[in-house]
C-alpha cells in the first residue's frame, strides 16, 4: 500500500498507478464531505470529478508536511470546489444568505439533541438530514461546524458579513435540530436503544 | 435563540462523527476523471494499442537505419574502390585543378593508346585474376587500384595522381606537333621508356585493377613514379631559367598532385603542388626535362593554402527509446554541412570546399532531472559519418572513408506533447578519423560544439 507522500510524488511524476491510489484512497471521504456541501448525490459525483481533476493538475504546487496534509489538501479543493459549484447554480449567492434566509420567520426552537442521541446516529443519516438544510444555512454550518472556518472566514469566503454568517449558523442549528428531533422521534431512536440495553 | 442552543455538545458529536464520514463513490466516476485528465486506465485496454504502435514504429526505424547503414558498409566494402578515398575529377577546374584531359584529349586518344598498347607489348605474367572490370576508360584506372595496395593513402592519392599526369606525358608524345618545340621539352627517350612502362602498366590494369596493382606497386609502376618524378623536377629546374611559354598553361590540369592531402597544417603538400596554380596566374614550371638515369625522385616545395573553416551546421533526427529507469538508448540520423574557404598563398583566388555528411549517432543517455516537458540529461555517444557530396573549388571529390567520433553530451529536452520535442546538447567531441580533405575537424579533434534537433521518444 502506497504511503500518503509515495502517492504524492508518483502524482508529480504523473505516475498512473498513483494517479489511481489517489482516487481509490480519498474519493469515498471527499465524496461524503462534497454531499454535505451540495446536498445530492448526483451534483456531488460532478464535484468529485472536478475535484480529482484539479488536484492532478495542481498536483506540483502541494508541497508533504507530514501525514494528512495530502488529506487537508484535497478536502480544501473539494470545499473550494463545491462553493464554486454552488455559485454556478446560482444556489448560493450573498444576496440568498443575506436577505432570502434572513427574512423567513425563525424557526421553532425544539430540544436540541444530546451528544448521546447524536451518537446513536448513523453519520449518513446526519448528512442526509445537514443536506436537507437550505443552501445557504448548510454552507455556513458545514464550513463553521464541520471544517472549523470562523465566521471572519466564512465571510469572507463567501461575501458576506460576519454577522449574517452568525445568524444563518444560528438559524441552521435550529433547523438542524428539528429535524434530527423530529427523526428520532420518528424512528424510536432512544426507545431502540433503550429496548437493546435492557 | 434559546439557551439550549448555546450547547454544542451534540454539533462537538456531529463534527467528530463526520471526521471519518465516506459516502460510496458511483461507479464509472474514476473512468470519468481519467478520461478527462488524459491519463490511461488499467481496464481501459485501447490505452494500451498505442505505445504498441510507437514500439512498432521504432523497432521499424531502428531497422531500417541498420539496413541502411549496412548497406552502407557491405557496398563500400564490395566496392572495388577498397580504401580508396578520394578521386581526381575528370573536368577541368581551372582555377586550381588541374585535369584539362577531358577537353584537350579527345577519347579517340585513349582508345589509340590502348590499342597499341595491347597489340605491341608483351603480356606480363599475371596470375590468374577474374575479369572484375573490362577495359576501363584510361582516365579512369585509378578506380579499385588501391584495395590492396600496402603504401600508404596519401602516396596512394599522390601516385594515382601522378599517373594521371603520366596520360599527358603520354599523350603528348603522342602529338608533339602540336606543341611549342621550344616550350615542350620532352627527351623522346624518356618518353619511350615512360610509354613503355606504362603500357606495361595499363595493360596490366586492363585485365584486372586488383591483384596487378599489387606486383606493379614494387615494380613497374614504382620505375615509372622515379621517371615522372625525375623528369618533373629536372623540367623545373629548367624551366626557372626559361620564360614560361604561351601554351605551357594548356599543361596545367596534368597536375593535381597534392589536392587532396593535407596535413594539420593547412599545408598541401605535392610534389607538383606549386603546378596547382590559379588560371589567370602564369605557369612557372611546366617543362620536362630528360631523366637523369639513377636520379630518385625529388619533392616540389609545398604549396600552402589558408583555411577559413565556416561553421559546420548539423540537422539531425534521434530515436530514443528508454531502456531501464531514466537511462535511454538512442539512434539517429543526421546530416551536417561543412564549408571552408581556401586560399593558395601563391597569389590565387579564394575558393570554397564543402563538406557534406550523412551520420548515424547511436549512443546512451541517462536523464538525471525533469520538471514537466522539461528533461536534462548527460550521455555518450558514438558517430559515423558518410560523406555523401564534397567538393574542393570546382572540383568534386569523392571520400568513401567513413568518419568515426566519440561524443560526450549534457544538454536538455522540452517536449512538446509525451512524444514529440526539441533538444539542445552541448557537446564535447573526439573524431578519431581524419578526412582527406582539411576540415576543422582535422585541425581540432577534439571540440566542443552545440547541436539542436528533433527527438521523437517511445
Amino acid at each position: 500500500m502506497m504511503s500518503e507522500r509515495d502517492i504524492s510524488r508518483g502524482c508529480k511524476r504523473g505516475n498512473a498507478k498513483a494517479q489511481r491510489a489517489l482516487f481509490d484512497r480519498y474519493s469515498p471521504m471527499l465524496m461524503a464531505k462534497i454531499f454535505s456541501y451540495v446536498g445530492n448525490d448526483d451534483d456531488a459525483k460532478d464535484v468529485l470529478q472536478d475535484t480529482f481533476i484539479k488536484a492532478y493538475t495542481m498536483i506540483d504546487s502541494f508541497a508533504w508536511a507530514g501525514d494528512g496534509s495530502l488529506q487537508a489538501w484535497l478536502t480544501r479543493i473539494a470545499v473550494n470546489t463545491s462553493l464554486n459549484f454552488l455559485r454556478s447554480r446560482k444556489r448560493l449567492s450573498t444576496f440568498n444568505v443575506d436577505t432570502a434566509d434572513l427574512d423567513d420567520p425563525p424557526p421553532d426552537i425544539v430540544e436540541e439533541p444530546t451528544a448521546a442521541e447524536i451518537n446513536r446516529l448513523d453519520i449518513s443519516t446526519i448528512l442526509d438530514l445537514v443536506a436537507e438544510l437550505p443552501d445557504g444555512y448548510r454552507t455556513v454550518f458545514n464550513l463553521y461546524c464541520l471544517d472549523g472556518y470562523s465566521h471572519k472566514e466564512i465571510a469572507e469566503q463567501l461575501g458576506i458579513n460576519e454577522k449574517s454568517s452568525s445568524s444563518q449558523l444560528a438559524r441552521a442549528k435550529v433547523l438542524l435540530a428539528q429535524k434530527i428531533r423530529k427523526y428520532i422521534n420518528e424512528h424510536n431512536i432512544d426507545n431502540y436503544y433503550e429496548q437493546q440495553y435492557e | 435563540m434559546s439557551n439550549n442552543m448555546n450547547n454544542n455538545d451534540w454539533l462537538d458529536a456531529i463534527k467528530q462523527k463526520a471526521q471519518d464520514a465516506t459516502r460510496e463513490v458511483p461507479e464509472g466516476t474514476w473512468e470519468a476523471i481519467a478520461k478527462s485528465v488524459g491519463k490511461q486506465t488499467a481496464p481501459a485496454r485501447q490505452a494500451r494499442i498505442t505505445p504498441r504502435l510507437w514500439r512498432a514504429a521504432a523497432a521499424a526505424a531502428v531497422v531500417a537505419i541498420v539496413a541502411t547503414t549496412g548497406f552502407f558498409l557491405l557496398n563500400n566494402r564490395h566496392d572495388g574502390a577498397g580504401q580508396h578515398i578520394a578521386s581526381v575529377p575528370e573536368e577541368s577546374i581551372p582555377s586550381v585543378n588541374q585535369d584539362t584531359s577531358a577537353p584537350q584529349q579527345p577519347d579517340i586518344v585513349d582508345e589509340t593508346m590502348l590499342a597499341q598498347d595491347n597489340s605491341t607489348q608483351p603480356q606480363q605474367s599475371q596470375p590468374y585474376l577474374p575479369p572484375v572490370y573490362d577495359k576501363a576508360p584510361r582516365h579512369n584506372y585509378k578506380e579499385g587500384n588501391t584495395r590492396q595496395s600496402t603504401v600508404d593513402e596519401t602516396d596512394i592519392i599522390n601516385n594515382e595522381l601522378l599517373a594521371a599526369n603520366f596520360n599527358e606525358i603520354i599523350d603528348l608524345a603522342d602529338y608533339p606537333n602540336e606543341f611549342d618545340p621550344e616550350n615542350y621539352y620532352y627527351d623522346i627517350e624518356t618518353m619511350l621508356a615512360l610509354e613503355e612502362l606504362y603500357s606495361q602498366y595499363d595493360n596490366a590494369m586492363n585485365q584486372d585493377a586488383m591483384e596487378p596493382w599489387k606486383s606493379y606497386t614494387d615494380s613497374t609502376y614504382q620505375q615509372y613514379l622515379v621517371y615522372d618524378a625525375n623528369a618533373r623536377r629536372l623540367a623545373r629546374e629548367k624551366m626557372s631559367l626559361t620564360k614560361p611559354g604561351k601554351k605551357t598553361s594548356m599543361l596545367l590540369a596534368a597536375y593535381g598532385n597534392g589536392l587532396i592531402s593535407s596535413d594539420r597544417n593547412n599545408t598541401v603538400n605535392g610534389s607538383s603542388a606549386q603546378m596547382l596554380l590559379p588560371s589567370a596566374t602564369p605557369p612557372q614550371g611546366m617543362m620536362m626535362a630528360p631523366a637523369a638515369p639513377g636520379m630518385s625522385p625529388s619533392v616540389a616545395p609545398p604549396v600552402n593554402y589558408d583555411y577559413h573553416h565556416h561553421m559546420p551546421l548539423t540537422f539531425g533526427l534521434t530515436f530514443t527509446k528508454r531502456i531501464v529507469g531514466n537511462l535511454y538508448g538512442n539512434v539517429g540520423l543526421n546530416f551536417t554541412s561543412m564549408s571552408s574557404d581556401v586560399t593558395p598563398d601563391n597569389g590565387g583566388d579564394t575558393f570554397k570546399q564543402n563538406i557534406k555528411l550523412i551520420g548515424l549517432p547511436f549512443g546512451v543517455r541517462w536523464n538525471f532531472w525533469r520538471y514537466r516537458g522539461l528533461t536534462t540529461f548527460v550521455g555518450g555517444e558514438g558517430l559515423v559519418e558518410r560523406v555523401v557530396d564534397a567538393s574542393f573549388g570546382k572540383d568534386d571529390v569523392t571520400i568513401k572513408r567513413l568518419q568515426w567520433s566519440v561524443h560526450a553530451t549534457a544538454g536538455a529536452q522540452y517536449n512538446f506533447t509525451k512524444h514529440l520535442g526539441i533538444y539542445i546538447e552541448p557537446k564535447l567531441s573526439h573524431y578519431i578519423t581524419t578526412m582527406p580533405l582539411n576540415t576543422l575537424r582535422n585541425e581540432h579533434p577534439f571540440n566542443f560544439n552545440l547541436q539542436m534537433g528533433l527527438s521523437v521518444d517511445f
